[in-house]
Parts: C-alpha cells; structure tokens; sequence
C-alpha cells in the first residue's frame, strides 16, 4: 500500500471526544441506542487502523474541518468523535462493511461540524474571524502546512488548465465563496449545462488531487484488505 | 444509482453537500448513496481538497492572478510571436510553392505522402506517445535508413472530448525556442481514444520536437496535451537518402 512519509498531527492522536463547556446537539446519527453496547465480536477491525485510514487517506476533510472550525484542536476532536462513533457503530454490526467506514466517518464528522457552527454560532464571541482562519494552516504542524501546500500547487495546476478567466470563475465562485449555481450562471450569463461542463472539466482533473497525499482507488482496496 | 452516473447528473453533488447547502430530504438522499459506495466518499475528499487548495491559494493572494489570467492565445507575447509565426509561414508555404518536392510534413494519412518520384512512403515507425510526469522524453523514433512515413499515436490530455483536434510538430532548438514543422488540423478521435498522423522522415533530423494536440469543443476549447519527441540517428548512423 502506498503509504506516504506523514508524522502523526498530535491533536489527531486524541481520539476521545474532549467535554465541552456547552453540549453539542447530537445529529441523529450520533444518537446511541441500547443496541449499540452489545458489541460486534472480534472482527478484525481496530480502531487504530480506521485511525490510519483517515489520516493517511482524508486528509482533505480533516484540513477541511479544522478550517471551518478555526480551531485545529476542535476539528481534531470533532474528527475523533466521528471515528470513535463510527469504531462503535462497526462494532455493534449496524455498519455492514468496512468499505462503508470512510462514508459514515464523513457523514458523522460533517454533521458534527454542522452542529458545532450551529453552537458557535449562537456565542458570537466564539466565533473564529478571518484572520483567525487565514493563520490556520501556519498554526498547526508542519505536515499539514506541507500538505495544505502540496494541494494548492494541484489545484493550482487545475485551475490553470480551465481555458477561460470566466471557467476559472465558475470554480471559485461554486467551491470556495460557495455561491449558488443559479447566481453564478445568472451573472456569467450562462446556461445550466455549460455550467456542468465547467464542473466535470474539473471533476476530471480531481483524481490528482487524490493522488497528491495518500489516496488511489488501488490504495483504497488495500486499505479494505488491512481492514 | 450508480456513482459516476449521479455525480454526471449534476456534478454540484459534493461542493453542496460539503458547503451544507442541500435540503434535509436531498442530504438524505446523498448521504444513502455515500455509506453505499466508497465512491462518493473519495469524490467528497477530493473536493474537500479542491476547497482547502483554493483557500490556500487565496490565503497566499495567488487564487486572484490566476483567476484572472488570460489564456495563452490572447496574450500579447503569444500574439507577437503568432504574428512571426505567421510570417514565418507564409514564408515557408512560398518556398514549399516554388519547390514542389519540400515535403508536405504531417498527414493523417499514410497515402498523402509521397517520394520524390511520386510513390507513396513506406509506413515505418509507429510511435505511442506516452506522457511521462518527467524529464523523460515521451517517445523516442529512431530515423529509418530509407524515407518513410513514421506513424505517431498520441491521446489528447484532456477529459472532455472535442470535435475536432490539432496537431502541431515543433522542433526544440538548443536555447529551448521552438521552430514550427508542421501543423495538421481537422483530426478526429479513434474509438480508442488516439489520433494518429503521419510525418515524413525526411522531415525530420535527430535533435528534440515538441509534438501539441489541442481541441476544439462544440462550446468551448479543450484543453491539449504537449509530448516531447527525442529523435535519434539511425543505428547504423547513416542519413537517409531522399
């Protein structure tokens, strides 16, 4: 299995989930039942190695989270929960295979991010500013301002290859300010497919950026035989 | 429904569901179809790298310049260097008019080239081109004994499709500029994917070319893709006759 040369980003390590000042509004997804205590037996699966399959594999989401929170101790915390919940879920049988780990993790971790910004939110004073979060990736480790840059240059090479200024709109007006389509076409003055054609010119290019830090769809069955 | 087929549908999919801006019933829908198919997982983690690298870029002020910049073929250098090119080629077509045996170049087919008395060339070499993510060159044609059309395989970069493509063959000087061979246009896709064209060996001396292949899409230009040809002597090191 590919694996790259990445150390260990120390709030990743912390995988149970830290008490708060404040409860967090479990999404349904975290709700936990009787059923969940009685525990898959043994299965081959720990929670270190689904540990490794979000950290040498996910890293987009995890830097992702960490910037949507400002706070990397938060996201790390928000990521550990989802892995726990997800390691519990396993082993209570109610995620049938392991292929499916990686999704849940992601649905977890996004609704749990989802409630935390609604909580923060309500505490104006909580909330991160723009400066706060443009110095994230100096604050954290290295490897993920090594990482974070190593994306850029892809995206970079991406973003180059759209042939027109007005292509190049599209993208960061739908992914980073996270306008709507209809706004976008409406003032670029295009229709719906053009729009689309903008969206799978560059989907095509993504599979670099999943090349760029760990994952390969070879890389990903590997994963699932280490499970 | 199958993965590559919802995200085909409407490929705003993952940018929404990360950006949170999907109906409760939709994120629903989504999130059925992302503990199904590991699939859909690695489209969301690409795009949340999408979305970290553009922050990235934004961060370090260079997302603006690059946005904003124009396409090659409308910059005033490549202008400037269109135009000589230009009159380079006009030069060139009024010398190839008033000697009629200056070989053609390019030809998408193997029955346009012709010898001096006329025959049409020998298929030699077929050469595939394969891009290489390195110093490497992407093909290397050793120059036949005899004349002959050498056939060149190459698969345009991009992941739309165009309608029609281009082919240009450059030779690379030392100082690293370029001096246009041949230029071939109107060439359409094989159904594996590959355009093959022809070039006259006489063309051709041992040094480097730069072999580009660019589309025209029925909306929009497609993005090409530039190979780097090593030609070599021949083993025997002798030249070909004409």
């Amino acid at each position: 299995m590919h694996r790259p040369n990445i150390t260990l980003v120390a709030p990743m390590a912390r995988l149970n989930p830290v008490p708060r000042s404040e409860p967090v509004p479990e999404s349904k997804t975290t709700e936990r039942s009787q059923d969940d205590r009685n525990l898959r037996p043994a299965t081959g699966v720990s929670k270190a190695a689904i540990e490794a399959l979000i950290r040498d594999n996910y890293a987009g989401l995890r830097l992702l989270i960490a910037r949507r929170t400002g706070d990397p101790d938060v996201a790390a915390d928000l990521l550990g929960e989802a892995i726990c919940i997800a390691w519990e879920k396993w082993q209570a049988g109610k995620i049938a295979r392991p292929e499916q780990i990686a999704g849940y993790i992601f649905q977890v971790a996004l609704n749990l991010l989802r409630n935390h910004r609604r909580t923060v939110a309500g505490r104006p004073g909580a909330r991160a500013d723009s400066s706060q979060l443009d110095a994230i990736a100096d604050e954290t480790a290295t490897t993920d301002g090594w990482m974070e840059r190593q994306m850029a240059a892809r995206v970079k090479r991406i973003i180059a290859s759209m042939s027109t200024p007005r292509d190049r709109q599209v993208l960061t007006r739908f992914y980073l300010q996270e306008e709507d389509k209809e706004s976008i076409c409406r003032d670029l003055n295009l229709d719906a497919a053009q729009f689309d054609k903008v969206l799978h010119r560059a989907r095509g290019r993504l599979k670099e950026l999943l090349s760029a830090q760990g994952l390969k769809k070879s890389d990903f069955l590997s994963v699932l035989v280490m499970l | 429904m199958k993965v590559d087929r919802m995200f085909k549908d409407d490929p705003t999919l993952a940018g929404r569901y990360l950006a949170d801006q999907m109906s409760e019933a939709e994120r629903e829908e989504f999130e059925t179809a992302l503990l199904q198919d590991p699939e859909v997982a690695q489209e969301l983690e690409a795009t949340a790298r999408l979305k970290v690298g553009m922050e990235k870029l934004q961060q370090s002020g260079e997302l603006e310049k690059l946005v904003r910049a124009r396409p090659l073929f409308e910059r005033p250098a490549f202008l400037a260097a269109a135009a000589s090119i230009g009159v380079l080629a006009i030069g060139l077509v009024l010398v190839q008019w008033q000697n009629a045996s200056v070989p053609s170049g390019l030809a998408s087919s193997a029955s346009e080239l012709f010898d001096a008395s006329g025959r049409v060339l020998v298929v030699g070499t077929t050469a595939a081109m394969q891009r290489v993510r390195s110093d490497a060159y992407d093909a290397e044609i050793e120059l036949p004994l005899e004349r002959q059309a050498l056939r060149l395989r190459l698969r345009p970069g991009s992941p739309g499709k165009a309608d029609e493509y281009s082919v240009s063959l450059a030779r690379i000087n030392d100082d690293g500029s370029t001096a246009p061979v041949a230029v071939l246009k109107d060439l359409r896709q094989a159904e594996d994917g590959f355009i093959s064209v022809y070039a006259d060996s006489a063309l051709l001396r041992p040094g480097r070319y730069q072999l580009a292949v660019s589309g025209e899409g029925s909306e929009a230009p497609v993005y090409g893709e530039t190979f780097v040809i090593r030609v070599r002597p021949h083993a025997s090191g002798s030249a070909a006759p004409e």
